[in-house]
C-alpha cells in the first residue's frame, strides 16, 4: 500500500492485483495513425513504442486529417479525441495539479490526477454570490472539518443534477439514485469544471444573479482547437467533468486494483424529506462513471466522451475469480433500471434484494470496443497493475451539422450517436425515444442562466445566487 | 432491401417534389437518416412494380439539364394515374413524417387520410413541416428556451438543412 502525504490535495490508495489472464504478458497492438497526443517523455516499464499514443497535453479538438469523412471514420476520430482526453485528464498530477512530465498514468498503478485539481461549482456560485477565491482553494463544510486532510476531495451528490439545481428546475432529473450491489450504498457524483471554463464565468461576473442579468450577449465559453504551426498552444478551451464514485471496500468484494480510488469525504445534507441528518464520513471511493463535455472549435455544440469502470454492468475483462458486477447481480429479481424505492436516503444501507439492477440498452459498438482494447494495452504496457486499464469509452457523442444556428429550429446539430448514456450516470434515462432518453447534447441544449437564456450547454449557471444570498 | 441508386434516385426525386435540397433531405453524416427510413416504408407499403417504375422514370428524369426537371416531374410523374397519388403521399410523407395510404393495391384511389401511420419516432422528430414553419413539434424541440421571443433566423439561411 502507497499513501501520498497528507499534504497532497488527497491520499489515493494503491493496493496491487496480480494480473490475470492471458492480455496482461501480449503485446499492445500498434497506434493508429492519428493518435494525435503527444507521447510521454518518462516511461515507467515499457518501452515508449508499447505505450502507444499515452500522453498528458489534452487536446483542443479531433483529429481529422487521416480518415475520409465518413460518419464512422469522424466517429472513429471523436473517439480517439475521447481516449486522449480521459488520459491526459487522467494523467499523474504534481502537487500544483498540472501533469507530471516524469511519471506516466498509471506508472504506480494509481495515481492523483489532473482534474482533481478543477473547480467544483458550490466553488465557484457561492451562498452570497460573492466572487469565487482564486484558483486552488477550497472550503470544505462544517461536519467534514477535523476528520482528515484540510484539502481533501468532497463529494456530495446523490444524483447526477444535486439539490442545488433540482430546487430550481423543480426537480426535471431526479430520477433516482443509484445503489451498488457491493454495499446497498449510494453511488456519489462530482462536477468539475477546468480553468478555461471557471475564467470565463468570473471575468464575465456569471457567478451571480445580478451578473448574469447585466450579461447582454450571448453566453459562449471558448473553444478549444488543435495546434498548429502558427499556433502551437492553443487554448484548451471550456472543459466540464462529471464523475461517478462507489465506496471501494474488500470486505464487500470489491477488487481495489481495478478502480481509480480517491480518499473523499462523502457528505450528506440536511433535508426534510425523507428526514436526513447532515454528515460527513471519510471513505475510500472508486471511479465508476466519467463524463468529458468538452467544447472545441469543431463541436460548438460540445463532444461528449464518456467513460465507465469495466465491471459496471459486468465483470470486465481480466477478472479474478469471484469478481462481481458494480451494479448488476443476475441472481437478482428486482427489475432493470428501476429506481430504488423511496424515501431517497443516502444514509440508508439498502438491502441486496432493492439494490440497482443495471443493464446496458444500448450496447457498445464494435469499433468502440475494439478501440477500447487498443487504449487498454498501452496503459496495460505502462505497468500490468494500472487501474487506468479497467475504463472503457461507452461512446463520444458530437454534432454531424455543427454549423447550425443556434438560434434555429435546429440547434442541436444533429448530434451522432443518437442516444448516449453513462450506466452511472444516467441509469434511468437509457433508451431510444427523442426527447425522452439520454442524449447530452439535446438535454444540454435547453440549458440557461438564472435569467432564462441559453447558457451554451452547461446548466452549473442555474447555481448562481443573488448578491448577498437569495433571501436578501 | 433498397439499393444505393434507388436511395439516390429517391431523394432526387423526394427534392423536387418537396422543394428542399438533396443534402438537406440526406445529409452525409446524418446518424439516422430519415430517407432512408421512407423508402423502406414506400417500398413495403407500395406494389413493387410502381415504385421501379417511378424511381426509373425518375432517373431518366435527371439525366435532363436541373432547369428542365421539375417539370418533367410534373408532367410524367405527378400527373400519371398510377404515380401521381404516390408521388402525393411521399411529399406528404416528408412533410408530416405519416404514410397515409396503403398502395399495395394501386387501384385503390386515395380515400382519405384516416389510415396515417408515424413513420417512427425518429420521422416524428424531422417532419419537414416543422422545418418549413420554424416550429417543432409537439414535445421535441431542438429549439433554445425562449426562442419564441426572438425573431427566427431567415428561411434562406445558409444552416439548419432547410
Amino acid at each position: 500500500m502507497m499513501r501520498f502525504s497528507r499534504q497532497t490535495v488527497r491520499a489515493i490508495m494503491l493496493v496491487s492485483l496480480a494480473c490475470v489472464g492471458t492480455q496482461c504478458s501480449q503485446a499492445p497492438p500498434p497506434p493508429p495513425a492519428n493518435t494525435g497526443a503527444t507521447p510521454a517523455a518518462g516511461a515507467a516499464t515499457a518501452s515508449p513504442a508499447a505505450q502507444g499514443p499515452l500522453g498528458s497535453t489534452l487536446p483542443g479538438d479531433a483529429d481529422f486529417s487521416d480518415n475520409p469523412q465518413t460518419l464512422q471514420a469522424l466517429q472513429h476520430d471523436f473517439d480517439v479525441f475521447s481516449w486522449q482526453s480521459f488520459v491526459a485528464l487522467n494523467w499523474t498530477a504534481l502537487a500544483d495539479g498540472s501533469a507530471d512530465p516524469q511519471k506516466v498514468i498509471g506508472a504506480d498503478g494509481d495515481n492523483r490526477t489532473v482534474w482533481d485539481s478543477y473547480k467544483e461549482p458550490y466553488e465557484v456560485f457561492l451562498p452570497d454570490g460573492s466572487q469565487p477565491p482564486p484558483w486552488g482553494q477550497q472550503e470544505l463544510p462544517a461536519q467534514c472539518r477535523n476528520i482528515g486532510p484540510a484539502d481533501g476531495k468532497l463529494i456530495q451528490m446523490t444524483q447526477k443534477v444535486s439539490d442545488d439545481v433540482l430546487d430550481v428546475a423543480g426537480q426535471p432529473f431526479g430520477t433516482g439514485p443509484l445503489v451498488d450491489q457491493q454495499n446497498g450504498r449510494y453511488v456519489r457524483y462530482e462536477i468539475r469544471i477546468n480553468r478555461d471554463t471557471y475564467d470565463y464565468i468570473v471575468q464575465n461576473t456569471l457567478f451571480n444573479k445580478e451578473g448574469q442579468q447585466a450579461f447582454t450577449k450571448l453566453v459562449q465559453f471558448p473553444s478549444g482547437s488543435s495546434a498548429t504551426a502558427q499556433n502551437p498552444k492553443p487554448p484548451v478551451g471550456a472543459l466540464v467533468i462529471k464523475a461517478a464514485w462507489k465506496v471501494v471496500d474488500p470486505a464487500q468484494g470489491d477488487v481495489p486494483g481495478r478502480f481509480h480510488k480517491v480518499q473523499a469525504y462523502v457528505y450528506t445534507r440536511a433535508s426534510d424529506n425523507p428526514p436526513t441528518q447532515p454528515s460527513c464520513e471519510l471513505k475510500t471511493m472508486g471511479l465508476v462513471g466519467f463524463h468529458i463535455a468538452h467544447k472545441t472549435a469543431s463541436a460548438p455544440q460540445w463532444v461528449w466522451s464518456t467513460f465507465e469502470q469495466v465491471d459496471n454492468v459486468r465483470v470486465g475483462h481480466d477478472a479474478p475469480p469471484g469478481t462481481k458486477a458494480n451494479f448488476h447481480d443476475p441472481s437478482s429479481k428486482y427489475p432493470a433500471n428501476t429506481p430504488p424505492p423511496r424515501p431517497w436516503n443516502p444514509n440508508v444501507v439498502l438491502p441486496p434484494d432493492k439494490r440497482s439492477q443495471v443493464t446496458r440498452v444500448i450496447p457498445i459498438d464494435d469499433a468502440t470496443n475494439a478501440l477500447n482494447a487498443q487504449w487498454q494495452g498501452w496503459l496495460r504496457a505502462v505497468n500490468k497493475d494500472s487501474v487506468w486499464q479497467y475504463y472503457e469509452l461507452v461512446s463520444t457523442q458530437w454534432p454531424t451539422q455543427p454549423k447550425n444556428s443556434p438560434t434555429g429550429p435546429k440547434a442541436a446539430g444533429e448530434p451522432a450517436p443518437v442516444f448516449l448514456a453513462n450506466a452511472t450516470l444516467e441509469t434511468y434515462i437509457q433508451g431510444k425515444t427523442p426527447n425522452v432518453s439520454s442524449s447530452c447534447i439535446m438535454c444540454h441544449n435547453n440549458a440557461t442562466t438564472t435569467n432564462s437564456k441559453f447558457s451554451d450547454f452547461t446548466y452549473l449557471l442555474e447555481r448562481a445566487h443573488k448578491k448577498g444570498g437569495d433571501n436578501r | 432491401m433498397s439499393s444505393n441508386q434507388d436511395l439516390t434516385d429517391f431523394v432526387g426525386l423526394s427534392a423536387i417534389l418537396t422543394g428542399f435540397g438533396a443534402d438537406d433531405l440526406n445529409p452525409q453524416f446524418s446518424p439516422a437518416p430519415v430517407a432512408v427510413e421512407y423508402l423502406q416504408t414506400l417500398q413495403s407499403k407500395v406494389d413493387a412494380a410502381l415504385v421501379s417504375r417511378m424511381l426509373s422514370t425518375y432517373q431518366t428524369i435527371s439525366g435532363l439539364p436541373p432547369a428542365e426537371q421539375p417539370a418533367a416531374v410534373q408532367s410524367q410523374i405527378l400527373a400519371d394515374p398510377q404515380l401521381g397519388p404516390v408521388a402525393r403521399n411521399v411529399i406528404r410523407m416528408w412533410y408530416l413524417s405519416i404514410w397515409y395510404t396503403d398502395y399495395s393495391d394501386p387501384n385503390n384511389p386515395v380515400t382519405g387520410f384516416s389510415d396515417g401511420t408515424v413513420v417512427s419516432s425518429n420521422a416524428y422528430t424531422k417532419g419537414l413541416a416543422w422545418d418549413a414553419a420554424q416550429a417543432h413539434p409537439m414535445g421535441y424541440s431542438e429549439m433554445h428556451y425562449g426562442y419564441w421571443a426572438t425573431e427566427p433566423p431567415p428561411l434562406d439561411s445558409p444552416d439548419d438543412n432547410s
